[in-house]
């Protein structure tokens, strides 16, 4: 047997196993993503709190995460973006999530923390009840497989905020 | 004329092979993605599941790319593999269609799960690897090449 043929050989054996190997990897990938065993379910209109404190206001909402699948869910990290009911954006707020293991649920929380100054700019928008909606545009980002496929689930819940019921508290936060 | 048959008889043309090469190709790389799309759509239309939002334009690239890589493969099976072009020629088939995995699967796909939510997936890193091991599949018949000529 010549050196050339040895080395085509060894080629063609390493090519062959390398891809045997993605398909089972992409098996393993597919089949629980097929059989429903990944999900999440986000926060939608409705679904979100608001709380005061520290200078700011909370816009809360929980994520729920269902990882039945073999890999992690990990490198997740959310963006969020106030528009007020003019359409503007207003604020823009950015952070890290805790990875979702393999055989694990979590929930999620997406905290948002609003400064005053944003609620102050609402109050211009509120209506005579007082009251005005925001969007929150809300895009998660993630990692799975090895981080050999990404994703992103995106949201815009409608939020009903009454800028009055935090003056209280942002006088005390001044 | 006698030296053309000499060689038509040293290296036939492998017709009949070409052809069943076309139907496979034909059938791998442009019905059987369409019609995965199609059979998807309709699905998703039926049972309130996700419907994308950009497979429309991916059917065009599979059309496009796909017919591509049916011709490439049919022209190398048709040169035969016991010819060194031949098998170069599969080996830039294997190339295109791994090209052609790379583009499709490195598409960021987005899905509308209803009017509030949607989600986007790209398996691009996956769809490189593979796209690689596919097309170091030239070595071996560089390798075939060089032992065929020295």
């Amino acid at each position: 047997m010549t050196a050339a043929r040895s080395a085509r050989l060894i080629t063609r054996t390493a090519l062959t196993a390398a891809s045997i190997l993605v398909i089972i990897f992409l098996l393993s990938v597919a089949v629980p993503v097929a059989q429903g065993k990944l999900s999440a379910n986000v926060p939608k209109s409705g679904g979100f709190t608001e709380a005061a404190g520290g200078g700011f206001v909370y816009i809360n909402g929980t994520a729920n995460v269902d990882n039945g699948g073999l890999y992690s869910i990990y490198g997740l990290s959310y963006d969020a973006v106030i528009i007020g009911a003019t359409g503007q954006a207003l604020y823009n707020y950015t952070s890290g999530l805790p990875a979702v293991h393999p055989g694990s649920k979590s929930s999620l929380n997406l905290s948002i923390p609003v400064p005053y100054q944003v609620i102050y700019a609402l109050y211009a928008q509120a209506g005579p009840s007082g009251t005005t909606n925001v969007t929150i545009s809300i895009t998660i980002q993630g990692l799975y497989a090895l981080g050999l496929m990404n994703f992103s689930i995106h949201m815009a819940p409608s939020v009903s905020i009454t800028p009055s019921s935090f003056a209280a508290a942002a006088q005390r936060g001044r | 004329m006698a030296g053309r048959a000499a060689v038509s008889a040293q290296h036939p043309l492998h017709t009949g092979r070409a052809i069943a090469s076309a139907a496979k190709s034909a059938v791998l790389f442009v019905a059987l993605p369409l019609v995965l799309i199609y059979v998807y759509q309709l699905i998703a239309a039926g049972n309130s599941l996700p419907v994308s939002q950009n497979l429309s334009s991916a059917s065009a690239d599979i059309l496009y790319i796909g017919i591509s890589v049916t011709a490439v493969s049919v022209i190398a099976t048709l040169l035969g593999n016991e010819r060194s072009s031949g098998l170069s020629l599969r080996a830039l088939a294997q190339s295109l269609a791994a090209l052609y995995a790379l583009y499709l699967l490195g598409r960021r796909y987005s899905f509308i799960v209803d009017g509030q939510v949607s989600v986007a997936f790209s398996i691009f890193p996956l769809a490189a690897a593979t796209a690689v091991i596919a097309m170091l599949r030239i070595v071996p018949a560089v390798l075939e090449h060089f032992e065929a000529n020295v």
